[in-house]
């Protein structure tokens, strides 16, 4: 039976029984009332949109609940460590940083800081905050590096000798060369980070500044900083792409309802999404920016193709009343449309299984809730319009009546490459090997990576910022190596701080990993300061009861920093590190070959070791973002097989539908794989969703070459010949909606999303060629027998 | 900047017939309850067993004994500490010469048996934290005088703490450097109505939010002398608080002078008849 596939057989004007075809028959007779519910859900949807919340913090990528992120977050509280805002000052000056104008810059900024609101004044760092341990001779000093700027020479060189000599704080608020410094404070409010960016961006347009750079960052800004992005990308995206799918929609039927019809269910589409988030409570995140552009570009291919249909059929004289049309048209394209719209919500839908990242499965499964919501638009609000709508004639169907049917320019366009397949499949075909062979190769090719401070162009200051603390400081990204003895005072032990300093001499000699600081840097700085600042002295103390009086003696300075380095209790150490790099493949490097280090050097049952930080986190992130990418692909092709297989209702046409699709990731892997486009969080979301989206090309094309050769016995020739002008016409259409549509997330000013537009595009054109010449040209020289009638086929098998 | 610091003996302090009557029903000006506080008789020299506790904010705590002693001499104050336990700290003292010049900073030496050597250490900053505890520097020494100078005062009315009659006076730094120096934007400070004993301090950031506060109990006389019992400091923004607990007071063993000079601070603790 013809309804049982998805052959869009022409629904009878008697009255024929299906649940949809009373739904229609429903919805036509109450037009009214059905677009006044429509307008009514709408408008509710869009009343929640504002309650969206964004969330653009790094920890909004990983699930709250994962280990990296509470042991994060237990490391921090224990240690009082917090991600800062931070002001870097660079100069080239002869002798670094110890001059008097430079000098002068650090202490405005060190005052300024603490009248900037939402920064923690009581805990800025500068050189004019921070203390070193000094010995003298007849004892010992714990006191800020300088309180007034040095006016003689004599004066910048003690302070230069004293603050180079203080192994401490160099790479951390000096720079090793002395050529930069930091001045760096905690923000009390997170979400203040953007704010407190451009008021420190504010101070420093009128800063004392005399040949120095200074650059604003800082994790605490970053996050919050991209978030500034989301709105701008949103302001200048949005309109973009329903100006693009307006024009694409008119020059597709030339009428007003061609562009609204489809348009509107979009829009509804793309309200039910973000309404549902906002009243949800479900963040909106730099991923999620995606959805309204992929909804709306998704959704008006729906309404296409009802509208390429309902021209077909007013355009026939004579046609039956207008009602029994619409239900007709309704009912003919009733399977394509379901079957494209859950191939679609396929692709969305598998990337929320196989993600592990929040923010993907939000953006996966709202996506799919829009389309879906899409999908429930054209199926009752589209019908309802069009029977209240008078019947027009779309001028893009009378251009040129040929074989029964209307063709115009974009017809014509179709059908003379379909001429092409019809002459040379194999060509096509071997074509296509080629390109998918070439495919499997740059599939090998891929590298697995991505840079936060790539979310960023090059030419942002907050990039260069970034780029700045990683090439003059230890770096931006730290990571903390938690010690555990056991006991309370265990650290007092000189064998538990000799495994830890042997530890940080380890950590020097992993590349892109700077420096790091322990309590034991404390304790010998503390040795040192207690034998007269003899440098020979700058060892672990030798005994418990030693550094148990070195470190009552350090509290009795009123200065507490070793609560960043060790528990109250003595039992925990954080050895704290830093790295000069975010690129997640050296990230990989560093905590393979840290873990390595601790599991033969501290395999001991005496200490427990656990690896934290940020380091830790952004490990955590990349994981499973390859295994997940590519388990996303093949569960959404072997969805879409399935899926496709139950429509045509034989697995040989389900392999028809995805030969195209596969061909066409093959082809988005050969082009990143050998233009060094990384997988990273940002592009590893195309390819399932892709699968979604391409497929229906495929599925369209082939319901309706079923049709015609099924259905009206056609030979397969005629039946392509007719296919490339119809169906062929409005997968054109479609797809240009769509590409243009998902094109224009490259004109966000965040890179990933860039490049995830410019993948999906990229995925969507090869999508597009491939379904429309590789499907016929492998059905031209294989002639599968589903094509084939059903007496036919048990003819020939007869 | 001036430093009182280790004044563990004057947590009490205050002569007895000191107090304002409760039945006044006439709030007198901050500043002057302050100055009556102020004046008062410390002893010419007290000796007594501090037991600290430090505990986290998951409730773990560290514990240390010291024995301090302290004495007048001529303008300023000395004081000894010598730590009793932990075994490890056993014997490490250290030894504050207090002037009573603002402009001068205190002297301190630190012995540590460990070296066996007695070294200068700087003295902490008057917000910094006192031996690593949540106390300052500058809580310890206005248990003994507050700067009435470094202040602006307010009384606020008359509340209650404990079940006792306080006053309640907001004193607010005059300079943002003072407060930024002291770590707070403004303080309420309760002082019993009657004996001028200050038994509540609530500390507020530039919000007016509490985010510290001190409170003092169990006060007993010794002598004419009120000396506390129970001091304890809450950080509410860390969950971290310390418990002071002051015991076996003396303020009538008269204890020599060289108990405050440098040779007697590597000889350990003094052996004086007061000594329990």
């Amino acid at each position: 039976m013809a309804d049982r596939n998805l052959v869009g057989a022409p629904v009878p004007s008697a009255p024929h029984w299906h649940p949809l075809w009373a739904v229609f028959r429903a919805v036509t007779a109450h037009p009214r009332k059905v677009l006044c519910l429509w307008a009514v859900l709408l408008a509710g949807c869009a009343a929640l949109i504002p309650l969206l919340q964004k969330d653009s913090s790094p920890d909004a990528y990983i699930p709250p609940e994962h280990p990296a992120v509470l042991l994060r977050q237990q490391t921090d509280q224990m240690f009082g460590l917090y991600d800062p805002v931070v002001v870097l000052i660079d100069t080239k000056k002869p002798g670094g940083i110890f001059n008097p104008q430079t000098l002068n810059l650090v202490q405005w900024y060190t005052k300024q800081f603490a009248s900037v609101e939402n920064i923690d004044a009581s805990r800025i760092s500068s050189l004019f905050t921070v203390s070193g341990i000094q010995g003298k001779e007849d004892g010992l000093e714990v006191a800020p590096f300088v309180t007034d700027v040095p006016q003689t020479e004599a004066g910048l060189a003690a302070l230069r000798d004293a603050v180079m000599d203080f192994p401490l704080h160099l790479g951390t608020l000096v720079s090793r060369d002395g050529s930069a410094t930091v001045i760096a404070a905690p923000i009390t409010d997170p979400k203040a980070g953007g704010r407190v960016y451009h008021a420190l961006m504010a101070l420093t347009s009128r800063a004392p500044i005399h040949g120095e750079d200074v650059h604003v960052a800082g994790e605490a800004v970053l996050g919050e900083y991209l978030g500034e992005y989301l709105d701008k990308d949103a302001a200048r995206i949005n309109p973009v792409v329903v100006l693009i799918i307006a024009g694409v929609l008119l020059a597709s039927y030339r009428t007003w309802r061609g562009v609204f019809l489809p348009g509107l269910s979009a829009v509804f589409g793309v309200a039910v999404a973000l309404g549902a988030m906002g009243g949800l409570r479900v963040p909106f995140t730099i991923l999620t920016n995606v959805l309204p552009a992929n909804v709306l570009a998704l959704g008006v291919a729906y309404g296409i193709h009802i509208l390429r249909e309902y021209y077909e059929q007013t355009a026939t004289p004579p046609g039956p009343r207008l009602r029994e049309t619409v239900v007709n048209v309704m009912m003919t394209m009733r399977r394509p449309i379901i079957y494209a719209t859950l191939t679609d919500m396929v692709g969305f839908l598998v990337l929320c299984v196989t993600t592990h990242l929040p923010p993907m499965k939000m953006m996966g499964f709202f996506a799919a809730l829009g389309i879906a919501a899409t999908l429930l638009s054209t199926l009752l609000a589209i019908p309802a319009a069009l029977v209240l709508l008078r019947v027009r004639p779309s001028p893009a169907f009378h251009r040129e009546l040929r074989d029964g049917q209307h063709w115009d320019r974009w017809a014509h366009m179709m059908s003379l490459l379909g001429n092409v397949v019809l002459r040379h499949p194999k060509a096509v075909i071997a074509v296509c090997v080629l390109v998918s062979a070439y495919g499997v190769y740059g599939a090998g090719h891929l590298e697995v990576n991505d840079d936060r401070a790539g979310h960023f162009h090059a030419s942002e200051p907050i990039y260069q910022a970034n780029d700045a603390i990683n090439r003059l400081m230890d770096g931006t990204i730290g990571v903390d190596i938690v010690v555990d003895t056991g006991e309370p005072e265990g650290l007092f032990r000189p064998e538990n701080l000799r495994r830890i300093e042997a530890l940080q001499e380890h950590l020097k000699t992993i590349p892109h990993v700077s420096g790091s600081i322990s309590i034991v840097d404390y304790l010998k700085q503390l040795n040192r300061a207690m034998n007269g600042g003899n440098p020979e002295a700058f060892v672990v103390p030798d005994s418990e009861e030693l550094t148990a009086q070195y470190v009552l003696t350090y509290s009795f300075s009123g200065d507490a920093p070793l609560g960043q380095v060790a528990d109250s209790e003595y039992r925990i150490a954080n050895v704290h590190a830093l790295c000069n790099t975010g690129l997640f493949t050296e990230i990989d490097k560093i905590k393979i070959e840290i873990d390595r280090y601790l599991a033969t050097e501290f395999a001991t049952p005496d200490l427990t070791v656990r690896v934290s930080g940020r380091l830790n986190v952004y490990y955590a992130w990349m994981q499973r973002l390859e295994f997940s990418h590519f388990l996303g692909a093949l569960l959404a092709l072997v969805t879409v097989w399935v899926m496709t297989t139950i429509g045509f209702r034989t697995w040989v046409a389900g392999f028809y539908c995805v030969i195209p699709v596969l061909a066409t990731l093959l082809a988005v892997y050969a082009v990143m794989g050998l233009t060094g486009i990384w997988l990273g969080i940002g592009t590893s979301a195309f390819a399932s969703i892709a699968v979604g989206i391409t497929v229906n090309f495929a599925i369209h094309e082939l319901d309706r070459i079923l049709h015609l050769t099924r259905r009206q016995g056609m030979s397969l020739e005629d039946a392509l010949r007719a296919m490339y002008a119809s169906t062929g016409r409005a997968v054109l259409f479609n797809f240009l909606c769509v590409f243009l549509g998902i094109t224009t997330l490259t004109l966000s000013q965040l890179p990933p999303l860039q490049w995830f537009g410019i993948l999906l595009a990229t995925a969507l054109l090869v999508g597009f060629v491939t379904s429309i010449v590789l499907l016929p040209a492998l059905l031209l020289v294989f002639r599968p027998r589903f094509l084939l009638p059903v007496c036919a086929r048990k003819e020939t098998a007869a | 900047m001036k430093n009182v610091i280790l004044v563990f003996v004057l947590f009490l302090g205050i002569g007895a017939g000191n107090g304002v009557s409760a039945q006044n029903t006439e709030l007198p000006p901050g500043d002057e309850i302050i100055r009556r506080a102020n004046e008062r008789d410390f002893g010419a020299f007290s000796q007594e067993t501090i037991h600290m506790k430090l505990i986290g904010k998951d409730g773990k705590a560290r514990e240390r004994v010291t024995r301090a002693f302290n004495k007048k001499f001529g303008e300023e104050r000395r004081y000894l500490m010598v730590f009793v336990e932990p075994s490890n700290v056993k014997g490490t003292a250290l030894l504050t010469y207090d002037y009573l010049e603002s402009s001068k900073d205190d002297d301190q030496w630190l012995y540590l048996p460990a070296m066996r050597k007695s070294r200068r250490v700087p003295a902490g900053e008057r917000g910094g934290a006192f031996l690593g505890t949540d106390f300052t520097f500058e809580d310890i020494k206005t248990q003994s005088r507050i700067s009435v100078e470094d202040y602006s005062w307010k009384t606020l009315g008359i509340g209650d703490v404990d079940g006792h009659p306080c006053y309640t006076i907001e004193a607010t730094p005059l300079t943002q450097e003072l407060a930024k120096e002291l770590g707070y934007a403004k303080v309420r400070i309760h002082l019993d109505q009657e004996l001028l004993l200050l038994r509540l301090s609530e500390f507020c950031d530039d919000s007016g939010e509490v985010t510290r506060t001190i409170s003092i109990r169990d006060f007993e006389q010794v002598g004419d002398i009120w000396t506390a019992g129970t001091l304890e400091a809450k950080n509410l923004k860390t969950g971290h608080s310390t418990l002071f607990t002051v015991t076996e007071s003396d303020f009538t063993t008269e204890i020599p002078d060289d108990v405050f000079s440098l040779q007697s601070l590597e000889r350990g603790l003094p052996n004086l008849p007061g000594r329990p």
